[in-house]
C-alpha cells in the first residue's frame, strides 16, 4: 500500500484542515497582501478543472488515445468543491476590486460571490456526474460530459471575466475568458502528460501504451502552444491597432514597466517558444524526461501569467503563497494517490 | 516464401511485419498497404527518413523572410501612415509572415513531395489491387519490379 494512500475520512480530514489554515491565514494572519488568494485560486482552479476537461474532451471525441490514463484524470473532480469554498474566504477581501468602492448591479460583492460559488457547485456536480457516468460507462455518459464542459466554460469564463479582468475595471477585454479556458486546458494536458511519464515508469510492463499517451499529449501541447500565442495575439493586436486610452491602459501599466515587460517576455517564452520548438520534433515527444520538463515550464507560465495580472493590481505575499501552493499541491496529490477511493477501482 | 499477407487486425498485421523484418526479409522489399497512417509499421521497417522535411524547412524559412521583406520593402516604397501607427510597424506584419510561412512551407512540400514520389505518373498513381479496410503486406522479388 502507497505511504499516500489513506481512508475517505482521513483525506476528507486533511481536506478541510488544509482549507482551514488558508482560512487562517487569509482572514486573520494576512497583512495586507490581498492578491495571494486570488492567484491561488485563479491559477488551481485551472490545473484542477484541465484533467477533467481533457478527459471529457476526449470521451466527446471518442478518442481511444488517453483511454489508459481517463480515470485517473478523473480524480480530481472533489476539488472543484474545495475550490468553492476557498472561494468563500474572498468575500473578506473584496477591496481589492475597486469597483466595489461604487458597486454596480452585475459587479457588486454580494451577487459576484454568490454567482461564483454557485456556478462552482453546479461545476462540481456536473464534473461528479459525469466522472460517475465516465467509470460506469453509463448511458448518458456524453450528455453529462457536455454539461461539464458547458459548466467548465462558464466557470473558466467568469475566472476571467469576474475574478481577474474586473481588477482593472472598466478595463476590458473579450478574449480574455477564451484564453482562460483554453490555458486551463492547455494545463490539464500538461498534467497529463506528467501523469502518463510516472505511470511509465512505474509499470514498466505497460510503459508502451503509457509512452503512447504521453506522446499524444505533448502533441496537443505542441498545437495548444500555437493556439495559445495566436489567441494572445489576436487580443493584442486589436488592442494596438485601436490604440484607445482606456484599452491600451492595461497593456501599457505593464509592457512600458520592469519587471513587468520581462515576465511577458519570459510568458511568450514558457508558453508559446519552448513548447513550440521544443516538442517539434517527433524524438522530443517521446523522451520522458524533455516532455516532463515542458510540462512543468508550461504550469509555471501559466503561474507566471496570472501574476503578470494580478500583481500589478494588488500585492502578493510570497511566503503565504509558497505555504498556499504546498497545502494545494499536498492535496492534489491526495487525491491523485487516493484516486481508487475518489472515483472507484479500475 | 509466400509474397502476400492480407489481416483484418492491426494487431497481426504488425506481429507478421516485424517476424518478417526479424527473418531478414530486406524492408525495402517489402510494400504495405492499409485502411489508415500506421506509424508503428514505419518504426518496423525502420524506414529513412523522407528528405522532404528539408522542403518544408525551406519553404517555411523563405515564407517567413519573404513575408517581413515585402511588409517592409512596400511601406518604405510608398509611405502611408496609417492609424496613426509608424511606417514599419512590425504586430500586422507577424501576421503576414506566418501565413507567408505557412503558405510557402506547404506548397513548397507539395512540389518536394510530387519530386521525390517521381509524380505525376500514372503509374505510380494507379494501384491495381484494393484492399478496403485490411491490412497487407507485399514482398517484392528480387529483380521483380
Amino acid at each position: 500500500m502507497n505511504r499516500w494512500q489513506m481512508k475517505p475520512i482521513s483525506l476528507m480530514i486533511i481536506t478541510v484542515l488544509g482549507a482551514l489554515l488558508i482560512a487562517l491565514i487569509e482572514i486573520i494572519i494576512k497583512d495586507g497582501s490581498d492578491g495571494t488568494l486570488l492567484l491561488t485560486l485563479t491559477f488551481w482552479v485551472a490545473v484542477i478543472q484541465g484533467p477533467l476537461v481533457v478527459a471529457a474532451a476526449a470521451d466527446l471525441a471518442q478518442g481511444k488515445w488517453m483511454n489508459p490514463i481517463k480515470k485517473d484524470l478523473l480524480a480530481f473532480y472533489p476539488l472543484i468543491l474545495f475550490i468553492a469554498f476557498l472561494f468563500l474566504i474572498l468575500s473578506f477581501q473584496m477591496n481589492i476590486y475597486r469597483w466595489t468602492i461604487q458597486p454596480g448591479k452585475w459587479l457588486n460583492s454580494e451577487f459576484f460571490i454568490a454567482r461564483n460559488f454557485i456556478l462552482l457547485l453546479l461545476s462540481f456536480i456536473c464534473a461528479r456526474l459525469y466522472a460517475w457516468a465516465a467509470v460506469k460507462e453509463a448511458p448518458r455518459k456524453g450528455f453529462f460530459t457536455v454539461l461539464y464542459i458547458l459548466s467548465f466554460i462558464v466557470v473558466q469564463s467568469l475566472v476571467a471575466f469576474d475574478w481577474v479582468m474586473s481588477l482593472e475595471y472598466p478595463w476590458m477585454s473579450t478574449m480574455f475568458a477564451p484564453i482562460f479556458f483554453m490555458e486551463s486546458f492547455f494545463a490539464g494536458l500538461a498534467v497529463t502528460a506528467l501523469l502518463s511519464v510516472y505511470f511509465s515508469r512505474k509499470y514498466p510492463e505497460q510503459s508502451s501504451s503509457f509512452t503512447k499517451v504521453m506522446r499524444d499529449s505533448a502533441q496537443f501541447m505542441f498545437g495548444f502552444a500555437l493556439a495559445w500565442a495566436g489567441l494572445y495575439y489576436g487580443q493584442f493586436l486589436v488592442i494596438w491597432y485601436g490604440n484607445i486610452p482606456w484599452e491600451t491602459s492595461f497593456f501599457s501599466t505593464r509592457l512600458d514597466h520592469s519587471p513587468y515587460r520581462e515576465m511577458m517576455y519570459l510568458i511568450i517564452l514558457m508558453l508559446f517558444i519552448l513548447p513550440f520548438l521544443g516538442l517539434l520534433g517527433k524524438k522530443f515527444k517521446t523522451n520522458r524526461l524533455w516532455v516532463s520538463v515542458l510540462a512543468v515550464i508550461i504550469l509555471l507560465g501559466i503561474l507566471l501569467e496570472r501574476i503578470f495580472y494580478i500583481l500589478p493590481v494588488t500585492p502578493i505575499h510570497f511566503i503565504y503563497l509558497v505555504i498556499e501552493f504546498i497545502i494545494l499541491s499536498v492535496i492534489y496529490l491526495l487525491f491523485f494517490f487516493n484516486r481508487e477511493q475518489v472515483v472507484g477501482k479500475k | 516464401m509466400k509474397n502476400q499477407f492480407v489481416f483484418e487486425e492491426k494487431q497481426q498485421f504488425l506481429e507478421q511485419l516485424e517476424r518478417l523484418v526479424k527473418e531478414g526479409v530486406n524492408p525495402k522489399q517489402i510494400t504495405i498497404f492499409t485502411p489508415f497512417p500506421v506509424h508503428e509499421a514505419e518504426e518496423i521497417l525502420r524506414l529513412k527518413t523522407s528528405p522532404l522535411r528539408f522542403f518544408t524547412l525551406i519553404g517555411a524559412l523563405s515564407g517567413l523572410l519573404f513575408g517581413f521583406f515585402f511588409t517592409i520593402w512596400t511601406s518604405l516604397d510608398w509611405p502611408l501612415i496609417r492609424g496613426g501607427k509608424p511606417i514599419v510597424a512590425l504586430p500586422p506584419f507577424i501576421i503576414l509572415a506566418f501565413e507567408l510561412t505557412i503558405l510557402f512551407g506547404g506548397v513548397i512540400s507539395f512540389i518536394g513531395y510530387l519530386l521525390l514520389a517521381k509524380l505525376p505518373s500514372i503509374k505510380r498513381i494507379i494501384q491495381p489491387a484494393e484492399y478496403g479496410n485490411q491490412f497487407v503486406i507485399h514482398i517484392q522479388n528480387e529483380g521483380q519490379k
